[in-house]
């Protein structure tokens, strides 16, 4: 007995000593102090991320994770406006469409790779030709099969050749393409290149550790002159609750994604601050015509419409976090059209079911939804299973992990309703041929006279038509009920307050635009 | 040839000896001079009455969502432990996944029980080669992590509560086999099995009227333990998302859902969390009393 209670003493002894150091690593002033030693400036960050990059070489992994960290080694031909979307001039200073099929850019010159070697046109060729074969896997593919040729014209110019009007190329250049030196990628092989990448970035790599973290350092040669943050550290903390407590223990200076019911707990700390704003990024509830079910009938789907509330899951889940969303596009999509909003009226839902055929009291439908993908996710499945619950209908939730969620879209294995998000998206073509066509299972909705309609307008290059047409089929997808629109995403970053940081639109996380106020 | 054959194999096994009645009596009294066989036995017995009457109980609908009342403290607008991310009330929704904990916990011994039971009657009984390929099986499945194995049943035939119990039970019965067939391998060489034999009695009247009635013990002790552990279990499962779907209550799922609330809303966790550990003590120390109580020869194992 006396051993017992000597082990209990040493347990709860262990526990105050842990919860001491924990204590004293956790005093943010002391975290900062650390950084600022002698009063000298602070020159590094650490930024805490859910998961792992799965691979450090540009241009393969589609994952917003994976991006959002490459994008600091590597740089683009052609960025976007953080605020706006509107295209920015990087290493590409001009471009143009010299016919339907052609394209030509025109390259900075005296940029060089952090090895040493020099950026040109022969890079430029490379990396569209990296994500053309087949034997990298890239999961950009698919967006870029219709390039037929990437020609050098000169050093510094290239010329885009495409198998068919491609008026989206611009787009695909700013959103997918980073640019990775040939020399080097040849030299060592992808293998080792997607461990040890080399870019023209503003920092370069240090060390990755699988699982734990990624340490990069500021370029001193970068060509728009070296990144005030020295240090930059990627963190990778899974667990949202372990990953808030290291943020405000000072362990990590940022992180994305702040749960709503969180958001006041880091603005009532006096280092913190949140920073939010509305993502290209939307959510939006699936109705499936892939599978036989009610989804099928358009009246069923409308009745959806009329029966979930938006506006009170928007106030009463996400705390007002969320840009409403009304048809198939977001305002800030290039070619967004205003569409009317189906009004909320849960008896209009129970007649147009009733004309559909179906009873609401005796309806049984299943809404999968992922579980921390998109904000509450799975909170808003089970609230829209809630009001769906008013006008009678029963609700089978079914929480998926992340990755079986996406391969069930994948599959078409959902049978009535789903809950996913799309971005971040500039422009009409991409969000609509990819949601609402047949080979596009993200939204499950297709109709052939509506994909005939598609096809068509993609091919347009007059840009006055290309708009007039998507705005046709944003009229008609919202009177087909294609979905339950929900909202543009909120993000929002936790942030020390003497950072100065600003969240951009399409998600990207760049150190080399933060820099420490003192 | 004159051999006394003891009608009663009581001289081997204590327990069986006494009478119903005095039986009963004689747990009673043991029972209450145990307190912590009591204080189990009081837990459980308040989770049986929750499961059966939970309902009537309850003071508000567990599925039903107020979102206008989401994150309420304890003690507020009639909701005694508060609400949930949704608006709806935790206590209804503790005292329905109680009744969820009960069913899947005693479900899952039911089928494993029986399943593994007769495994290890037909292994330790028969013995041969079948028991050699029993016992193997056996020991591949015990090679693998009990909560492990539970996950990937779950991740091939599904979620729900039908197929958490099934996968608990793939993954539980191997216990009640091995169990089981150490017992009936001491069983079958007593005195009184062998002088059964002996004077050529069938060998499934031994099984059904000698063997199985001296198994009622450990059966009964594993089976209370492993009440806990299924419990334990669904709510680990529950909690990575693979058991009991939301927004159908279970402990696990609560504790899943509130766990990103723990720095602004602690009612979300703490209730559901202090639920699974004071059942799972209560089973514990009920099992454990009864262990002692029944079976005196494994006292100290």
């Amino acid at each position: 007995m006396k051993k017992g209670y000597f082990l209990a003493v040493l347990l709860v002894l262990s526990f105050v000593l842990a919860a001491c150091t924990e204590g004293t690593a956790g005093d943010s002033e002391s975290a900062s102090d650390a950084k600022g030693e002698d009063g000298k400036q602070k020159d590094s960050i650490v930024i805490g991320f859910e998961s792992d990059a799965a691979t450090l070489i540009a241009n393969s992994d589609v994952n917003y994770v994976t991006d959002a960290q490459i994008r600091s080694i590597y740089d683009p031909l052609i960025d976007r406006d953080g605020d706006t979307g509107e295209f920015v001039p990087v290493l590409a200073e001009e471009w143009e469409n010299i016919d339907e099929l052609t394209w030509r850019l025109k390259l900075k010159e005296g940029v060089k790779f952090h090895n040493g070697s020099d950026f040109n046109a022969e890079a430029a060729k490379f990396s569209i030709d990296y994500i053309l074969d087949d034997a990298n896997q890239s999961f950009y593919k698919s967006r870029w099969s219709d390039i037929k040729e990437v020609k050098v014209l000169s050093d510094y110019e290239v010329e885009i050749i495409t198998s068919k009007p491609f008026p989206s190329l611009i787009e695909r250049i700013a959103d997918d393409l980073l640019i990775m030196d040939p020399v080097y990628v040849n030299d060592v092989g992808t293998e080792e290149a997607s461990k040890k990448p080399v870019g023209t970035g503003p920092y370069e790599f240090v060390e990755w550790s699988r699982d734990n973290y990624l340490k990069l350092k500021a370029f001193e040669d970068y060509w728009a002159g070296p990144a005030k943050i020295k240090n930059v550290e990627f963190r990778y903390i899974p667990e949202f609750s372990t990953r808030l407590s290291a943020f405000v223990s000072g362990e990590i200076d940022m992180f994305k994604n702040v749960p709503v019911d969180s958001v006041e707990k880091i603005e009532s700390d006096e280092n913190s601050k949140i920073a939010e704003t509305a993502s290209a990024r939307i959510n939006y509830l699936a109705l499936s015509t892939f599978s036989d079910g009610p989804m099928k009938d358009v009246k069923v789907r409308q009745a959806m419409n009329h029966a979930i509330d938006v506006d009170e899951l928007l106030e009463a889940v996400l705390n007002g976090h969320g840009t409403k969303l009304t048809g198939p596009l977001s305002k800030i999509n290039s070619g967004y059209t205003e569409t009317d909003a189906y009004e909320y009226d849960p008896e209009k839902a129970k007649e147009l079911l009733k004309e559909a055929g179906y009873d609401p009291e005796s309806m049984e439908l299943t809404l999968d939804t992922p579980n921390g993908r998109y904000p509450m996710d799975s909170q808003v499945a089970q609230a829209i299973a809630a009001q769906l619950q008013r006008i009678g209908i029963t609700v089978n939730v079914q929480v998926n992990e992340w990755g079986a969620h996406l391969e069930k879209v994948r599959n078409r294995e959902i049978k009535d309703m789903f809950i996913l998000g799309w971005g971040p998206a500039f422009d009409a073509q991409s969000t609509i041929e990819n949601l609402f066509t047949e080979a596009g299972p993200y939204s499950s909705f297709s109709e052939p006279g509506l994909e005939k309609k598609i096809y068509e307008t993609n091919e347009m290059f007059d840009q006055d038509e290309r708009y007039d047409g998507y705005a046709e089929i944003q009229k008609a997808l919202v009177e087909q009920a294609a979905w339950v629109p929900l909202w543009q995403q909120s993000d929002m970053y936790a942030v020390r307050k003497d950072l100065d940081f600003k969240p951009k639109v399409d998600e990207k996380i760049l150190p080399y635009e933060m820099s420490w106020e003192n | 040839m004159t051999i006394e054959i003891p009608e009663q194999p009581g001289s081997s096994r204590p327990a069986v000896t006494p009478g119903k009645q005095s039986k009963l009596a004689f747990l009673w009294s043991s029972l209450l001079h145990s307190w912590t066989g009591m204080t189990g036995f009081i837990i459980i017995l308040l989770l049986l009455f929750l499961s059966l009457f939970g309902q009537w109980i309850a003071p508000f609908d567990p599925m039903h969502a107020e979102f206008s009342k989401k994150l309420l403290p304890p003690m507020t607008d009639g909701h005694l432990l508060g609400t949930d991310q949704l608006g709806r009330d935790i206590l209804s929704r503790m005292i329905a996944g109680a009744r969820i904990s009960v069913i899947i916990g005693v479900m899952t011994v039911l089928i494993a029980g029986t399943f593994g039971t007769v495994v290890g009657i037909v292994s330790g009984y028969f013995r041969g080669w079948l028991d050699v390929v029993l016992m193997r099986i056996v020991d591949v499945q015990l090679s693998f992590p009990f909560i492990l194995l539970v996950l990937v049943i779950n991740a091939i035939i599904g979620t729900g509560l039908k197929n958490i119990i099934l996968s608990l039970a793939i993954g539980g019965w191997v216990i009640f086999a091995r169990v089981v067939r150490s017992e009936v391998l001491a069983l079958r060489e007593k005195e009184f099995i062998t002088a059964s034999v002996a004077t050529g009695v069938p060998r499934i009247q031994i099984l059904f009227k000698h063997i199985l009635p001296n198994l009622f013990t450990p059966i009964i002790i594993l089976s209370s333990l492993q009440i806990a552990t299924y419990i334990i279990a669904e709510a680990s499962v529950s909690f990575l998302g693979f058991g009991v779907q939301p927004p159908n209550p279970a402990w696990g799922n609560m504790l899943s859902e509130g766990k990103d609330y723990i720095f602004s809303s602690w009612w979300l966790i703490t209730f559901p969390g202090v639920a699974i550990m004071i059942t799972a003590l209560g089973v514990n120390f009920f099992g454990d009393w009864l262990r002692d109580t029944l079976d005196p020869e494994l006292k100290g194992e």
